[in-house]
């Protein structure tokens, strides 16, 4: 009789042999010339453009973390994490249409911030950009791995494996338009997948009066609205995940890929209220496991080990393969931005005439490249919250500088980049010091201090129309 | 302030009938883009 470990990697196998055969047939008839593969052909429509965004939040992220942080910190950090994510979207809305309307013919964020700012801030746009999707990359990684190993008794380099090469493959061959058209199929999987396996958990834990109970036993601490360090821990998220997808490269190519910027703003809106349920639920099976005081061998764990203690064996499979759907798209979704950066950005900065399709080329292998960076971290399996709030860090101290670019024309390159850095600087210490709230919150109010008091006090007078101008096509 | 029993089992089965709602909109958005073949 085959172990649940050994079935876990012929699932996986198979369904990530068909979402790769699939992303790479699309990619075949769909990619007609060199921009479509950084762009989608600049023509999706609202069931993508909302699938997309909606498998984008819904990697490991949202799969363990909420639950990681539902079992350390209750019920306010729980909804917290829910609310993060989809205000997260709302807050990029107006930021969407800007960009549509003054970048029609943008790639990245990287050349928004070289044609507003210069070349100093460029590099800061660029190294924020470039450990966000790294960290998001490893996150999900890592997610895969530690289900493998604690629930599968698989080795976590194999997981790492099984999900990664795949999801390499498709992503290289087919960029971004791979990466949104799989997020269709991995959208429509999951959320049936999650209300039937959180349906069987509920009923086999004896429903929410039950878990409710167990809390109360374990930890009632949890369940105090204004529990200090869950409320500390709500607010800080709230702040950090705003600020990533503000910046999130993934999310600016998507906006490039719309057909139009009703599009963008349907999906987005509609992703918005459809994460929140997806974030609740996910996060619960932490909280069961606090009612269940269940011991955690590693902090991102809870969310997989409760479904697979309440669930039987043929759910706990399809959980597991919840799991690797979730790692798969936003995986993908961080490769593809990732090329992007590394082809019309960085390459593109040293080779100005690079060709069109020499730039698909650099992209493929930069692909291949940081795909494999990513899974060597993931094989050492550090906690995915830490990871991804040292991204969101990095990303707070940045997001005011870059956004309110788009909307004030007298910020200047200098400022820019001298408030990102201190913001950081002042940050760092801070997060690792624990005093995570308060690091954010520091970021954030250094770099916009500095960024609006140079604009007071010497305004840049910067001509939106050189952003249409100077960012074009790769065609 | 403590969340009450009946908060937490509203907020759960809302976010379950929530996640169906999720898979209504889904399926609706797409089958209207394929009626106007703009699925891709």
């Amino acid at each position: 009789m085959f172990s649940f470990g050994s079935l876990m990697i012929v699932f996986s196998l198979v369904l990530m042999g068909l979402i790769t055969w699939l992303g790479y047939r699309f990619s075949k008839s769909k990619m007609l010339d060199n921009d479509s593969y950084f762009s989608a052909g600049r023509n999706i429509t609202t069931a993508f453009m909302t699938a997309t965004f909606i498998a984008y939040a819904v990697g490991t992220g949202l799969i363990f973390s909420p639950g990681e942080m539902a079992y350390y910190e209750g019920l306010t950090a729980m909804i917290g994490y829910g609310l993060a994510i989809s205000l997260s979207y709302i807050a990029f809305l107006p930021v969407s249409g800007r960009i549509k309307e003054l970048i029609p013919s943008g790639n990245t964020i990287g050349e928004y911030a070289k044609v507003r700012y210069g070349n100093i801030m460029y590099v800061v746009v660029l190294f924020v950009t470039i450990v966000y999707m790294f960290c998001l990359l490893a996150a999900n990684l890592i997610g895969v791995g530690i289900a493998f190993n604690y629930i599968g008794h698989i080795p976590l380099y194999i997981g790492v494996l099984i999900i990664g090469v795949p999801v390499i493959i498709y992503t290289t061959y087919g960029g971004l338009g791979a990466a949104i058209f799989t997020n269709g199929l991995q959208a429509i999987l999951i959320t049936p997948m999650l209300f039937i396996t959180a349906i069987i958990a509920f009923k086999n834990s004896g429903g929410p009066a039950a878990i409710y109970d167990g809390i109360l036993k374990h930890s009632p601490e949890f369940l105090k609205v204004f529990h200090p360090t869950g409320l500390e821990f709500a607010l800080m998220i709230i702040i950090a995940v705003s600020a990533a997808e503000l910046l999130n490269q993934a999310l600016w190519q998507r906006v490039y890929s719309a057909k139009d910027i009703k599009v963008v703003k349907k999906g987005l809106l509609s992703a918005s209220f459809m994460t929140f349920p997806m974030t609740i639920i996910a996060a619960s099976f932490g909280l069961m496991a606090v009612a269940y005081n269940m011991e955690l061998p590693h902090p991102s764990i809870a969310t997989a080990l409760m479904a697979d203690y309440l669930l039987p064996p043929w759910a706990s499979m399809i959980f597991m393969m919840i799991i690797v759907l979730a790692a798969t798209s936003t995986a993908s979704d961080a490769l593809a931005a990732f090329s992007s950066i590394a082809s019309l950005d960085i390459i593109k900065s040293l080779l100005p005439d690079l060709a069109p399709e020499k730039a698909v080329f650099v992209a493929r292998i930069a692909t291949i490249v940081f795909g494999a960076g990513a899974m060597l971290v993931a094989f050492k399996a550090p906690s995915i919250l830490f990871l991804l709030l040292i991204a969101d860090l990095v990303a707070a101290a940045a997001v005011i500088p870059v956004i309110a670019g788009l909307f004030s024309p007298n910020i200047s390159g200098k400022a820019a980049a001298a408030g990102t850095v201190l913001g950081l600087l002042s940050g760092l210490p801070l997060f690792l010091n624990n005093q995570n709230l308060l690091s954010f919150v520091t970021a954030i109010i250094v770099s916009t201090g500095v960024v609006f008091i140079s604009a007071r006090v010497s305004p840049a007078n910067f001509d939106f129309n050189k952003l249409r101008e100077h960012i074009k096509t790769i065609d | 302030m403590t969340y009450s029993e009946t908060f937490f089992a509203i907020l759960m089965w809302i976010c379950l009938a929530g996640l169906m709602l999720d898979f209504g909109f889904q399926l609706w958005y797409n089958i209207v883009d394929f009626k106007n073949k703009t699925l891709w």
